[in-house]
């Protein structure tokens, strides 16, 4: 039974991902007085992209076609472990947060090598810069995952989802509001968004993730399309239900399940409004002063960690 | 007894007649490396089978080789500590042997005939300095071992560079073994025994600064063979200059005798009895993680890279073992156990992976004849298995899952989450996730080194004759690098099986072991667990696999069948040339810019006009990194070793009545005090 229950909140991520993508972008183009295009657009587009044939450079090897589906099944594993609408709905045997963070650099690393494999030299920005940002993001990520799970006392993300859900809005000390401004702006570095990174541009001195994109059409653009929308959205997932734990998650009966998911689904979309006006409201920095802003995440995440060793004495 | 006391016999006579028949047969170049290196590996079955006897069985092998005097014998005792690395030492040397037979044909031409029987003494050495069990044949074979692998990494004798590289290796080698000799002499001045077994039970009971001058001077001593910063300045020169065989083995194994010789020293004959030396250890673990990550990344030279690389690794395991002896200290024998396990798991991962990937690049100096990253690319196409098998080195380097990597990095943090969240000092908790985000940023810095090493020596075009015109290795290079990566994969699947090579180890250290754990004793599901969390690799390589078909179908019914065509790369409409590719140098120059207060990078750039200022002309740009640990530590140590040199010279007159009178000078100072 428990087994019907992850795949469906797959499923539901699944679906959900082009979705919050949509609104982003249609948030963004309200803001700048755009009608922009609709909010399935995201859809749309990865259908269209689906069904066209591809161009595969002469020079890309076996690692360049086999990047996108080994890229979206390591974000998909990753999706197997944040619980979304209940804490029970995943595989926590399998594996806690560290596995999570890994699971994403598997994926980036893949990416990063994708990026490489034709010669362009896109590519090959994007990918020197992609590493060089989640470098400086990793250790911001797991200080401020750490402090929570020094709060908790565990790894297991299904433990801590639980256990942050059944405290509420008592949780909110200032070791968790630090932390989760920390991880908020490891969530904008993370699903490559203005400050740190450009999705709307092609622009070859602004992107990162585009850049190792840039050589991809058809199926495998599609592919690693979706992954980033699905990367994004379990980035929110972690945001809204490790570090904004109100609303509860509630055990697996039907009730439970349909408020679950409701509250699950408006609080994505809230935070996917925030990320859309952080967005627009801010410049693109400089790659170079792009770690002033990390270093800053960094000593946010660490101030939380001292405020919760201090508070839990 | 007698079956394990046969194969240690078996194993040594092997590789010892080996490599004298090699000596024997050195006219035949084909049939002397032959016979070294089957020698080397059928030696070394021998010895994995009596390691795992030994830690299946748990009964100590003892043998006494010889005796001169009771002081000098060799004596042989084969612990649960020694067996596990002599496990270590065996599953390298099993595929490094086999990979040899091809690699060795490098260097047919110059007349290396007795590299073969050299690197068998190399092998011996190694197995008997994790062996013996006094101090007399501690450091017999412990010099033995380094003047051989000198031996081996003078093998291009020839190049100027490598005789330089060759002279700070030996000259530091020895500065740490006086350091080992002194901390020896001091132990047998307050046990009057040179056996282990008398330090063991006298250790824990010298006084306070006894103890702590002993594991100064062992942190020195062994620290300059492990390579910790900033005594590792010999690592990154001897290492890549090697063959790389030799490399692999150095930097795989023999760095990790070092360790070996801690792990005696520290726990097994004082018993870890303060809290600050598993902090000292700690930080400079991370210290030397870090720093060793940073000038790895921006290396050019392939080897040079990985060697770097091994210090970082280096640093892992050290900061695990400090960690070790913290929480051992504070009473948690079973988290010890956890952090442990962390540190010894990472040590055999990293030997199988150093090796894979340093047998990879010797593939690549094989096929193109340069170490040069700037100068490769393209390569995958052309040698597609030497690529898939690096790829994986990488991967499990990069603590990736579901290769071996991943476990120790997973346990790593783990124990220093338990520390964090277990010890009663505030300040060392906080000193444990500090270390913790440095080691995550080591880490996402590990991974952005290999991107590079694999990407831009294997992938895209090109950049240079010699790389266009590789080849695939041949099949004995490619068996040896296969092996390798298998064991990469296994034991990132089923780390249960390293668990349980591991637990003799700590339980004879910490009281308690990981496999024995909450009772769970399945090979395939137990995966690793701590009191906060859980992963299970084989499930997660599932879920892998399974979604990798999904997306597959799903790609397919979603869209249908599509056609694929094959085209230039995308330009701006101009034709790929190499040029156009990003270099080495451009990949890591981001990072450069950052850590500039380490690299302390040097650059010169100088235009040539044609028609100042708008024709240009030549553009000249060098970029160096300056190595910093010479340039402000070892060079005014240096300067001042040589000034007092020449103060001392004005004594030395050469005239034979001068010396004659120091000598009776010295001899009336010395009748004076020792009455």
């Amino acid at each position: 039974m428990g087994f019907v229950y992850i795949v469906l909140h797959l499923i539901l991520l699944l679906l959900l991902a082009p979705l919050v993508e949509g609104t982003i972008r249609k948030t963004k183009a309200f803001w700048q007085n755009r009608e922009g295009p609709g909010l399935l657009q995201p859809y749309y587009n990865l259908i269209k992209y689906l069904k066209k044939d591809s161009v595969i450079s002469d020079n890309a090897s076996w690692l360049y076609w086999s990047a996108p589906y080994l890229t979206f099944a390591s974000i998909a594993a990753a999706a197997l472990l944040i619980p979304s609408v209940s804490p029970d709905m995943t595989i926590s045997f399998a594996g806690d947060i560290i596995l999570l963070c890994y699971l994403f650099a598997f994926a980036r690393f893949y990416m990063a090598l994708a990026g490489l494999d034709t010669g362009s030299a896109f590519g090959g920005m994007g990918s020197s810069r992609e590493m060089f940002i989640s470098a400086m993001v990793e250790p911001v990520m797991f200080l401020a995952l750490f402090s929570i799970a020094l709060k908790v006392n565990s790894t297991d993300l299904s433990v801590i989802a639980g256990a942050t859900a059944s405290i509420g809005l008592g949780l909110m000390n200032p070791s968790h509001i630090l932390a989760m401004i920390a991880m908020f702006i490891v969530s904008l570095a993370e699903t490559g968004r203005i400050p740190i990174d450009n999705p709307d541009t092609h622009l070859e001195l602004t992107m990162v993730h585009e850049g190792m994109l840039l050589e991809y059409s058809g199926k495998p653009l599609a592919l690693m399309q979706y992954s980033a929308m699905l990367k994004q959205m379990l980035i929110l997932t972690l945001l809204g239900n490790v570090f904004l734990p109100w609303g509860g998650l509630p055990s697996i009966d039907y009730i439970g399940l349909l408020s679950g998911s409701l509250i699950y689904i408006v609080k994505i979309f809230i935070l996917a409004l925030i990320t859309a006006t952080v967005e627009i409201a801010n410049n693109k920095l400089r790659i170079f002063r792009v770690p002033g802003l990390l270093m800053t995440a960094f000593f946010l995440a660490g101030l939380a960690v001292v405020v919760q060793l201090l508070l839990k004495g | 007894m007698i079956i394990s006391e046969n194969l240690f016999y078996a194993s040594i006579l092997t590789i010892f007649t080996g490599g004298l028949l090699s000596c024997l047969l050195s006219r035949n170049f084909k049939v002397s490396t032959f016979i070294a290196h089957i020698a080397s590996f059928a030696g070394s079955l021998f010895m994995l089978a009596l390691a795992v006897i030994v830690l299946r069985e748990g009964d100590n092998l003892a043998i006494s080789l010889f005796k001169v005097t009771p002081w000098a014998s060799l004596n042989i005792l084969v612990d649960s500590i020694s067996a596990f690395f002599l496990l270590v030492i065996s599953l390298s040397v099993l595929s490094v042997s086999i990979y040899s037979l091809g690699y060795l044909k490098e260097y047919q031409s110059k007349k290396a005939a007795f590299l073969g029987a050299v690197f068998n003494l190399f092998v011996l050495a190694m197995y008997l300095v994790v062996t013996v069990d006094n101090v007399f044949g501690f450091l017999l074979v412990w010099e033995i071992m380094s003047v051989v692998s000198y031996f081996l990494v003078i093998t291009n004798h020839r190049e100027e560079r490598v005789r330089r590289a060759g002279f700070i290796y030996i000259v530091m080698t020895h500065l740490g073994t006086v350091f080992i000799f002194v901390l020896f002499f001091i132990l047998y001045r307050h046990t009057g025994s040179l056996n282990f077994s008398d330090f063991q039970s006298v250790g824990p009971n010298l006084a306070k600064n006894v103890q702590n001058v002993i594991f100064i001077f062992s942190l020195i001593g062994f620290g300059t063979k492990a390579g910790i910063m900033p005594l590792h300045i010999w690592l990154p020169k001897a290492h890549p200059v090697a063959p790389s065989h030799v490399s692999a083995l150095m930097s795989g194994v023999m760095i990790k005798t070092a360790i070996y010789g801690l792990i005696r020293v520290l726990f097994d004959f004082l018993a870890v009895s303060y809290t600050w030396w598993g902090i000292t250890i700690l930080l400079i673990g991370t210290f030397t993680a870090f720093v060793g990550i940073v000038y790895a990344l921006v290396e050019r030279d392939l080897k040079k890279l990985l060697a770097y690389s091994s210090v970082e690794n280096i640093g892992i395991i050290l900061a695990s073992l400090g960690i070790t002896i913290i929480l051992k200290r504070y009473g948690y024998g079973e988290y010890a156990a956890i952090a442990l396990t962390a540190g010894m798991f990472h040590l055999l991962n990293h030997s199988i992976f150093k090796n894979l990937l340093f047998m990879g690049a010797g593939a690549v100096l094989y096929a193109t004849h340069t170490k040069n990253i700037d100068l490769m690319g393209g390569l995958i196409k052309r040698m597609p298995w030497t690529a898939l098998f690096f790829l994986i080195g990488a991967m499990s380097i990069s603590a990736l899952p579901p290769f071996n990597g991943f476990i120790s990095e997973w346990l790593l943090l783990q124990s220093l989450l338990v520390l964090g969240i277990s010890v009663p000092l505030t300040s060392l908790k906080l000193v444990a996730f500090l270390v913790a985000a440095v080691l995550a940023f080591s880490g996402a810095l590990v991974a952005a080194a290999f991107v590079k090493a694999f990407g831009l020596t294997f992938l895209a075009v090109p950049r240079s004759q010699q790389a266009a015109e590789a080849k695939e290795v041949p099949a004995s290079m490619l068996a040896g690098m296969g092996i390798s990566a298998c064991f990469c994969l296994v034991l990132g699947v089923l780390p249960y099986l390293g668990f349980k090579v591991l637990s003799p180890v700590t339980f004879k250290i910490t009281g308690y072991s990981m496999s024995t754990q909450r009772g769970l004793t399945d090979i395939f599901m137990t995966g690793a667990r701590t009191g906060l969390g859980g992963i299970t690799p084989l499930a997660v390589m599932g879920f892998l696999v399974i979604l990798i078909f999904a997306a597959l179908i799903l790609a397919r019914v979603l869209g249908g069948k599509t056609k694929t065509r094959i085209s230039e790369t995308w330009t701006c409409g101009e034709t790929l040339s190499p040029e156009m590719e990003y270099t080495s140098t451009g990949f890591s120059h981001p990072f450069e810019v950052v850590f500039k207060t380490i690299l302390m990078p040097h650059r010169v750039k100088e235009n040539s006009f044609i028609v100042a200022p708008y024709f240009g002309g030549i553009i000249k740009f060098k970029s160096n990194i300056k190595p910093g640990f010479e340039t402000y530590l070892y060079k005014p140590l240096m300067d001042l070793f040589l000034r007092s040199s020449n103060q001392v010279r004005k004594i030395q007159s050469g005239s034979i009545h001068t010396y004659l009178s120091y000598i009776f000078v010295t001899l009336v100072i010395l009748l004076i005090f020792a009455k």
